[in-house]
């Protein structure tokens, strides 16, 4: 065998791959289930939002804590400008 | 099938879970063979190829049509994710050795398979970025320029690296030219 087939025979052995016949399927399971933990993380938290806003306390609760983070972040803009 | 695969990328980032399948199908094999080119072990490839697919269903968000193909894209994955996992990998025991060669041999006698050993054991030996490189442009025939871009050096760089690669395969294929062949 000439050098040049050796190595174009070795380069194609190189090139075949075998793959277990459930790959496809096995990455497509662990997407499924990546994308079904990120619906259910997101509907915990709408569902978390939900019962704090459908009460009138837990909307008032809301707003106050929205308040102070609000005044908060004021308070430290004017303490920068002021210098102190 | 770049327009038709920016359509697939599209697809999946509007929601459309199932049409993720057609790029892993369309990229598994040239993604385990990079992994195998750095790893040398089968199934750890696989394993590492799974890993490179969600990450790509992940971030897919992130990728910028604009910058690069999404092959360059993926393929950076795999080489990140390989290298991570060569860091942490245990030390491989005598009754686990990786295996040597990745397919079916094309040839059937001895003295072929003897060389295509000696290839294997010479490539493997080679530096990761050697390797690497000459796995992208030899077995996946991809322009200087995207390996350069998966690499993050310049095309000089990738070119020195393929052909030193190829320098020290030749070198080997003649020191058995006088035993075997």
């Amino acid at each position: 065998m000439k050098r040049q087939e050796v190595y174009d025979n070795w380069k194609d052995k190189n090139r075949q791959i075998d793959t277990r016949r459930s790959f496809t399927d096995e990455v497509m399971d662990r997407v499924y289930q990546y994308q079904q933990d990120r619906s259910r993380r997101f509907f915990k938290f709408r569902w978390l939002m939900d019962l704090i806003l459908e009460h009138p306390l837990g909307q008032a609760v809301f707003v106050v804590i929205g308040a102070i983070t609000g005044l908060i972040r004021v308070a430290f803009v004017v303490c920068v400008f002021l210098g102190t | 099938m770049a327009v038709e695969e920016t359509g697939v990328i599209h697809q999946v980032l509007r929601g459309d879970v199932d049409s993720f399948r057609v790029l892993v199908e369309r990229y598994q094999k040239p993604v385990i063979r990079i992994i195998k080119s750095i790893t040398n072990d089968s199934d750890m490839s696989q394993d590492i190829a799974q890993d490179v697919f969600l990450t790509a269903y992940k971030k897919l968000r992130t990728f910028d049509f604009a910058r690069s193909r999404f092959s360059t894209w993926l393929f950076t994955i795999a080489k990140n994710k390989s290298l991570n996992a060569l860091k942490k990998r245990r030390p491989v025991y005598m009754s686990r050795l990786p295996d040597k060669t990745y397919g079916r041999d094309p040839c059937d006698d001895l003295s072929c398979k003897e060389l295509f050993d000696r290839l294997d054991s010479i490539f493997l030996s080679l530096p990761n970025r050697q390797k690497m490189a000459f796995i992208l442009a030899e077995f996946e025939n991809l322009p200087h320029a995207e390996i350069a871009q998966i690499e993050g050096v310049k095309i000089g760089t990738v070119k020195s690296r393929i052909s030193r690669a190829k320098e020290k395969l030749r070198a080997a294929l003649e020191r058995l030219d006088g035993d075997i062949l």
